[in-house]
């Protein structure tokens, strides 16, 4: 079996952390959208918050793909990095943009992370 | 030392708290009280319950704009509500005054003057706010005993009557006094009123602002007129320049707020820097009064004493904050003094009775213009005590700007002339620290009277001057549009244009390293620097850089019985209230917009208020609003 041809499939751990992620960016995401519209609000209008807009929404499309999807597993472990990343930068934004909200957001999304790596490696089968 | 001084001071408020004299629980002026001390007695909000605070009540007026050089044009509000006649009144930059109930923030009436909505002196429209008289012999059933005045850009004092928000027509004419009759270069620009007038028993000091920095040589006479405060009729006139300058010179105008000592009926003028306000060559006749604090029989306009703070001023470093005057007891002594905050980032602290120092001014050298047919002076009055708030030399290059800028910054810094504090505007281009926007900015500083502490906020800015040969100036602003030519002064009349501008990176970011802005505490009694902190925050895109950064400050503090300090000021749309022993932030909120006002605080029905009006500069950032918002503790 070549493992570039392999899919993961992510076990239930593993879902029920990406769930958690998924969660926690949604809740991001509306967060930051509220935020960025609302009148004379601190941080409205502003490039940061759009930035933190964009990555929550890139962090829930990742987690439901690596919750809920099949893929190959270069790519899922690419994925899993990638959230980590995105969960790591947008809690620093959340940080700067004074934004409990959207970093207690993170911190959640951050367990989620860890309980669903927790779950192990996911089951592969062949493609 | 400060952490003794710090120990000392709370002794001191300790004891003295008790005994603090019983002070209107109004906010009668623009600075509080006439003596600009910026002080109340209202005891109810203490540094235990001041987290507490919730939003009492909030307007939005409709007054601003964000619309640059147009019609409407941008707007800047500046205006401290006052509260007196159990009415809090607050001018709009639109110069409409809003009547509140003081309680509920619900509209008693407004006035609306229908004035244009054009910037014809200033990069927008803004106002102060507005100022109170009361007959001293009300009749009873006779409106306009107790009146309230605007003033506009096109140089038109608006008396109102307090209760019913008409016009007083036995004011002037129907009620408005057009300053502009005064004018002695008529055809130049208004003498725009945009400072509330001071009100002093039956007479209105009156000081104007206008275009000085752009317009050169040929500008109306900075003169100061003292008004019957019931009949608008001219009382005296101050000639602030002699008659042989005025053909080459003009402004050195009181623009800002003044004060006044009520025991002697002296008036204090912040006077402002002569016109051209970059190069002085055309203007080589001594103007004592120009840049100066200048105090003035309020009765009759008769100079008192006058005291320079910048000779031949090339800098534009208007005196430009009401002088705060308080007592200061010293080797067993009560002096009555007066603190003038400055651009230039000195405290003067002068003998208000006859304008000779507490602590020694001392004559230095400094760096001499290189210009032909300037006349600059070769020493400038300096100050150690108290410590300046902006020291000598400046912070240097800031390192995450010029990476960002792939060195921009450093490369400019390079052409410029730069040495020290007073370096000459020049033609390569000069690095000033502090420049023009100081410094301390218009709001001045705060007194507590009860034990001798005045507080300030400040500003670190850094801006370039170059000066333009005439021909170069024509070519490098011909086809500019008005905004992108902003920065270029005509200086019209003398052989010089000036270019005058932020030290920003082309990112927008500023090439001085931080702090950008703080706020300390002194100790009057020996000088001594109490304490002093980075001030607000500065955000990019959003994000708060740190704390210990601080904000380029616009706004002045205001200070309670109780040991608070309320403060807007910075550029991150917040209000604070800070402890006045220790210089921490208490409590913070969110408003709309930078609060670049005055806060005022009164007590009405028993329930202390603190007012601030959100309204932005655009000097700041560009967001501006209209909000006035009340802060009190909940019922």
């Amino acid at each position: 079996m070549r493992l570039s041809n392999s899919i993961a499939i992510p076990d239930r751990p593993s879902l029920n952390g990406a769930r958690l992620i998924a969660i926690a960016a949604a809740v991001g995401f509306v967060i930051c959208l509220v935020d960025y519209f609302t009148p004379h609000g601190a941080i409205a209008h502003q490039w940061g918050t759009l930035l933190v807009l964009v990555s929550t929404a890139l962090m829930l499309w990742a987690s439901s793909w690596i919750g809920f999807g099949t893929m190959p597993h270069r790519l899922f472990t690419l994925f899993r990095v990638l959230i980590i990343l995105d969960i790591l930068g947008t809690a620093v934004c959340a940080y700067f943009l004074e934004s409990t909200t959207l970093l207690v957001c993170m911190v959640v999304a951050l367990i989620g992370w860890i309980w669903h790596l927790a779950g192990g490696a996911p089951r592969i089968s062949a493609s | 030392m400060l952490k003794t001084a710090s120990i000392a001071l709370a002794a001191a408020m300790a004891l003295g708290a008790a005994s603090a004299s019983a002070q209107s629980q109004n906010w009668g002026t623009y600075n509080g009280d006439l003596m600009a001390q910026k002080y109340s007695t209202a005891a109810q909000i203490t540094p235990q319950n001041v987290k507490n605070l919730k939003i009492a009540w909030q307007i939005h007026t409709g007054d601003h704009s964000n619309k640059a050089f147009g019609v409407p044009a941008e707007t800047y509000s500046e205006a401290t509500p006052i509260f007196v006649n159990n009415t809090v009144y607050i001018g709009t930059p639109f110069y409409r005054i809003f009547a509140l109930q003081p309680d509920s923030g619900k509209v008693k009436w407004i006035f609306d003057p229908h004035e244009p909505r054009k910037a014809l002196t200033q990069p927008g429209m803004k106002s102060r706010g507005v100022a109170y008289w009361q007959s001293a012999n009300p009749q009873a059933g006779q409106p306009c005993q107790k009146i309230v005045y605007i003033g506009s850009m096109t140089a038109k004092l608006y008396a109102v009557d307090a209760d019913s928000g008409k016009l007083c027509t036995g004011f002037a004419q129907n009620g408005v006094l057009n300053i502009d009759q005064w004018n002695t270069a008529k055809g130049t620009w208004p003498m725009s009123i945009l400072q509330p007038p001071t009100v002093f028993k039956n007479m209105l000091i009156i000081g104007w602002a206008g275009k000085d920095w752009a317009i050169g040589s040929h500008a109306p006479a900075g003169n100061v007129f003292g008004v019957d405060a019931a009949t608008g009729k001219l009382k005296w006139t101050f000639n602030v320049l002699p008659p042989e300058a005025v053909k080459t010179s003009g402004t050195a105008n009181v623009w800002a707020s003044m004060s006044v000592d009520p025991k002697t009926g002296i008036v204090y003028l912040p006077v402002s820097s002569p016109s051209p306000n970059y190069w002085g060559g055309n203007r080589k006749e001594k103007l004592p009064y120009a840049t100066s604090i200048t105090a003035l029989d309020s009765q009759t306009g008769k100079v008192v004493w006058s005291r320079q703070l910048v000779h031949h001023d090339i800098w534009d470093y208007d005196t430009n904050s009401a002088p705060v005057l308080m007592d200061i007891k010293k080797d067993g002594q009560t002096i009555p003094a007066l603190v003038q905050s400055t651009k230039q980032g000195f405290l003067f602290v002068l003998n208000r009775a006859t304008g000779e120092p507490i602590y020694p001014i001392t004559e230095k050298p400094v760096p001499r213009s290189d210009i032909p047919g300037e006349a600059d002076s070769p020493t400038q009055p300096y100050v150690s005590i108290p410590q300046p708030v902006v020291p000598d030399k400046w912070n240097g290059i800031s390192r995450i700007s010029d990476i960002a800028s792939g060195g921009q910054c450093t490369r400019i810094f390079k052409k410029l002339r730069y040495d020290g504090r007073f370096t000459p505007p020049s033609l390569q281009g000069s690095l000033e620290y502090p420049p023009t926007v100081g410094g301390v900015e218009w709001g001045g500083g705060a007194a507590d009277p009860v034990h001798g502490i005045y507080v300030v906020n400040n500003s670190y800015t850094a801006q370039i001057y170059q000066l333009l040969s005439r021909k170069d100036y024509d070519a490098k602003t011909k086809g500019m549009t008005q905004e992108e030519a902003a920065d270029y002064y005509p200086q019209s009349g003398t052989p010089y244009g000036v270019y005058v501008h932020n030290f920003f990176n082309w990112l927008g970011m500023p090439c001085w390293a931080p702090p950008y802005g703080s706020l300390s505490a002194y100790d009057m009694t020996t000088g001594k620097l109490l304490w002093k902190k980075p001030f607000g925050e500065v955000q990019w895109w959003g994000f708060y850089m740190p704390k210990s950064w601080g904000s380029v400050t616009i706004g002045a503090p205001i200070i309670t019985k109780t040991g608070l300090i309320f403060i807007g000021a910075s550029m991150d749309s917040r209000v604070r209230a800070v402890d006045l022993k220790t210089g921490k932030v208490l409590w913070k909120a969110d408003v709309d917009a930078p609060s670049v006002a005055i806060p005022a605080t009164y007590i009405y029905k028993g329930k202390q208020y603190v007012v601030f009006s959100a309204g932005g500069n655009p000097l700041l950032t560009p967001k501006i609003s209209d909000q006035v918002v009340a802060f009190a503790l909940p019922s």
